[in-house]
């Protein structure tokens, strides 16, 4: 097979599973972020960091 | 000096009426779909196809939509934590002023108008020669070209109508237009891949890969990023979604990653469409032949894909263009509607119509202007230019969730915060950077235009807007200012001193003047005025007079010695407007007080001194309990090496007591904690030399234990004061732990004094990554 080929499906896989992880990742924060109830950005890193 | 601040009446400003909250997050997620799919999808399929070939127009959108998440966690991280009407004009305006501000909303409110005008008129030529081809138009006398822009101009106005409907109305109809051209497109990719499974030998046609080499990547990655533009309407809708915060990063997220995948599948599709057998393709490969036909190419694909392809794309293309219409007329109302609100454009701009609640106003505005495009102006060069004003916006906004982040961490309230901060913004910039100096080549007129409107919109804010712009409670106020001298002070070392009441500025005097005695320096003697929450900034005045009387306590002592400038300012946040002020003033050395006690548990020093501390662009020197003229005759010095041990030493030698009377001796002290050795020797001498200390009046002591705070308190019972460092670490470090410094002034009986050096690029360096 084509190295072009092979490096193609390597990107397009990569780039997809990037926004796909991307979004779900956003997706937890947003419901973590609304569930501890909305704060500045210094106390949300804080909340963030410490896991609630 | 005194600088008269622009304040007027707030009730004369307040906007006329608000907007109604109808928009779920199914709502703004296909509004942001709708304006995706639109007509830059079908026209640059086929002419990407031509340049990078079968591989290269997969990789193109594969690629695109991994750039367009970049900048969609800008967007949705800023419009989480201003959820307003007007998008990328808020973000500027609190990001960097009203000046920035007026022209963002400026270029996006042209840039959605043209993008619209293109919309109808690619809805219009799509439908009549659909008609043309059943010889349903024969009986008509006008020429093609004249029903097209009658048709634009229709289609136009009836999508205007159903934006003065109302949100809802005009939330739901676009829902459903964007469902159906949904169904549509993802049909054409889900036959592609059906088509294959039966006859895998379609695969060949991505044989080869990238016949054009990797190079055309760029550029046709440039020509279809339009395509991915769309979450930009959603932040339009701050005023008018359910549960800002939490729907409209939702949205702008969930649409990008939608249409990547539709797009690839598309593209997969087009390929795929052509069997190499063709006869039609006379010896070519398939993807020549379809790239041949340019803007088409996708047209012709689909008609060989599937049994009446034509048919079922000239639907897709009616239902995405006047989808994509609906929601630029929407978001260029929206722009218009918050330049109107904010006084930088006339007030029919803010008008909000009483039964509809839609800003009827800003409207009419914009539907005259995509009627105007529509009919009359040609379409192709004007539609770059706005894309390239979308990049300028796109630009703007990268910066602007870097500033905001850095500047008012401790003020917006945040639904969503990116992780890797800064690392998706800066990658973001870069990239915009390429494709629109790859535009320039694409559109040289475009690159007249799209200038040429913002040197008109600079002219209007200078000769309408600025005068007349309303601050609102994220700028900074200067309430007074004055200067008290008449000497030349260029070039002298400027310190700034920042006071809050009468017994704070008594406390800051005698060192003060030690400071600026051995620095030469004037003074600038600040006061941020504290108002409660629930007070307009436009009352601040009221709150002006212990700050007055503190800024007279200060001038007392110290005027007859230094020349002396007052600024009394306000601003929400104190740390904020401190250190604008530092910036605008260009300050040297700031020093300030602290009372002793930690005001929250995210701030170990203060809520006001810390933020300072990471942000200020210069020395910062934070006193505790240094006042009532108290004597310094022996001073310890904690160093672990490193700029702020070096300022920390050299504050410390202008603060003890004279040395020549014999006493005012230093400490430098360092505990050995077993990671590493410090060369404390090597430290003091390089610093005596630096600062013409006498090496004698220094005493050096090196101590092991595992407990450097405990050490340094003990250390410090047989001492006056204690003068030390901050620590050297990035803002994501400080937001979350306390550090040794900090823990020790906070425990320390005895005076303390905080500093910080700043090292220029380095600061800045580590203040932003």
């Amino acid at each position: 097979m084509d190295n072009n080929i092979i490096i193609g499906i390597v990107l397009v896989i990569c780039s997809l599973t990037v926004n796909v992880v991307l979004v779900l990742w956003a997706r937890r924060t947003i419901n973590r972020i609304s569930g501890n109830g909305y704060r500045t950005a210094r106390q949300t890193l804080k909340e963030l960091k410490s896991g609630n | 000096m005194a600088i008269k601040s622009s304040r007027k009446d707030r009730s004369e400003h307040l906007p006329h009426g608000e907007l109604s909250r109808e928009l779920s997050l199914f709502h703004i997620t296909m509004m942001g779909l709708g304006m995706m799919i639109g007509a830059g999808v079908f026209i640059g399929m086929g002419i990407s196809i031509g340049k990078a070939g079968p591989g290269g127009v997969v990789l193109t959108f594969a690629l695109n939509g991994l750039l367009a998440m970049l900048t969609a966690m800008s967007f949705a991280e800023l419009s989480s934590a201003i959820p307003r009407a007007g998008g990328v004009y808020n973000f500027a305006r609190i990001g960097f002023g009203r000046s920035a501000s007026f022209l963002a909303g400026w270029m996006e409110w042209f840039a959605s108008s043209v993008a619209g005008a293109m919309y109808a008129l690619t809805f219009a030529i799509y439908t009549i020669r659909f008609f043309d081809h059943f010889g349903l138009l024969a009986w008509s006398p006008l020429s093609i070209e004249m029903m097209e822009k009658i048709l634009a101009g229709v289609t136009a106005a009836l999508f205007i109508y159903i934006n003065f409907r109302g949100a809802s109305e005009t939330g739901k109809i676009g829902a459903l237009i964007t469902m159906a051209q949904t169904i549509f497109v993802t049909s054409i990719g889900i036959v592609g891949v059906i088509t294959v499974m039966k006859d895998p030998s379609r695969l060949e046609n991505f044989t080869p890969f990238m016949p054009e080499g990797w190079s055309q990547l760029l550029v046709t990655m440039g020509f279809t990023y339009v395509a991915f533009e769309g979450y930009e309407v959603i932040a339009q809708a701050g005023d008018e979604a359910i549960e800002p915060r939490k729907n409209l990063p939702k949205a702008m997220l969930y649409s990008v990653v939608i249409v990547t995948v539709l797009y690839i599948l598309v593209a997969f599709a087009t390929v795929v469409s052509v069997k190499m057998s063709d006869p039609d393709l006379a010896g070519a490969s398939p993807w020549s032949w379809i790239g041949s036909y340019g803007e088409k190419g996708f047209g012709e694909a689909v008609a060989k894909l599937m049994p009446a392809g034509n048919f079922i794309l000239t639907l897709a293309v009616i239902f995405s263009s006047t989808s994509a219409l609906n929601a630029t007329i929407y978001s260029a109302t929206r722009s218009s509607y918050a330049l109107g609100r904010d006084k930088m454009l006339p007030d029919i701009f803010s008008r909000i119509h009483t039964r509809r609640k839609t800003p009827h106003g800003a409207l009419c505005c914009t539907g005259i202007m995509v009627l105007v495009v529509a009919t009359m102006l040609p379409t192709k060069h004007v539609a770059s230019s706005a894309s390239i004003m979308f990049l300028f916006l796109f630009f703007l906004v990268n910066l602007c969730v870097i500033k905001i982040r850095r500047s008012m961490a401790d003020e917006l309230i945040y639904g969503f915060m990116m992780p890797l901060f800064p690392l998706f913004p800066v990658l973001a910039l870069i990239c915009q950077v390429v494709l629109a100096v790859w535009l320039v080549h694409m559109s040289w007129i475009a690159w007249i235009f799209a200038p040429a409107w913002i040197i008109v919109g600079v002219a209007l804010y200078h000769v309408y807007s600025k005068g007349r712009t309303i601050s609102t409670e994220d700028e900074i106020l200067v309430l007074d200012e004055k200067r008290h001298y008449v000497d030349d002070i260029r070039g002298k070392y400027a310190v700034m001193v920042a006071v809050a009441n009468p017994a704070n500025a008594e406390g800051l005097i005698e060192s003060t003047y030690r400071l600026c005695g051995a620095k030469d320096a004037h003074i600038e003697l600040i006061n941020m005025v504290s108002v409660p929450d629930q007070v307009s900034l436009h009352d601040a005045e009221k709150y002006t007079q212990p700050g007055k009387e503190a800024m007279l306590v200060a001038m007392r002592h110290l005027s007859e010695h230094f020349p002396i400038s007052t600024t009394i300012r306000y601003c929400r946040n104190i740390a904020r407007g401190i250190v604008s002020a530092i910036r605008q003033k260009k300050i040297d050395m700031l020093i300030l007080g602290w009372h002793g006690k930690p005001s929250t548990s995210l701030f170990p020093i203060g809520s006001t001194v810390d933020p300072i501390i990471e942000q200020a662009p210069c020395h910062v020197v934070v006193l505790k309990d240094c006042g009532s003229k108290k004597v310094f005759n022996k001073v310890l010095v904690p160093v672990a090496g490193g700029p702020n041990s070096a300022l920390a030493l050299e504050i410390a030698s202008i603060l003890r007591n004279d040395p020549s009377e014999g006493q005012g001796r230093i400490t430098v002290f360092t505990v050995n904690r077993g990671k590493g050795i410090f060369n404390l020797n090597k430290f003091v001498d390089d610093q005596s030399r630096r600062l013409g200390l006498d090496r004698k009046k220094l005493d050096l002591k090196t101590v092991e234990a595992k407990d450097a705070v405990k050490a340094i308190l003990e250390e410090a019972e047989h001492h006056d004061l204690v003068v030390m460092g901050t620590t050297q670490k990035p803002l994501i470090l400080q937001f979350a732990r306390e550090s040794l410094p900090e823990e020790i002034s906070r425990s320390c009986g005895k005076p303390t004094v905080i500093v910080k050096a700043n090292q220029g690029i380095r600061s800045w360096i580590q203040r932003w990554i």
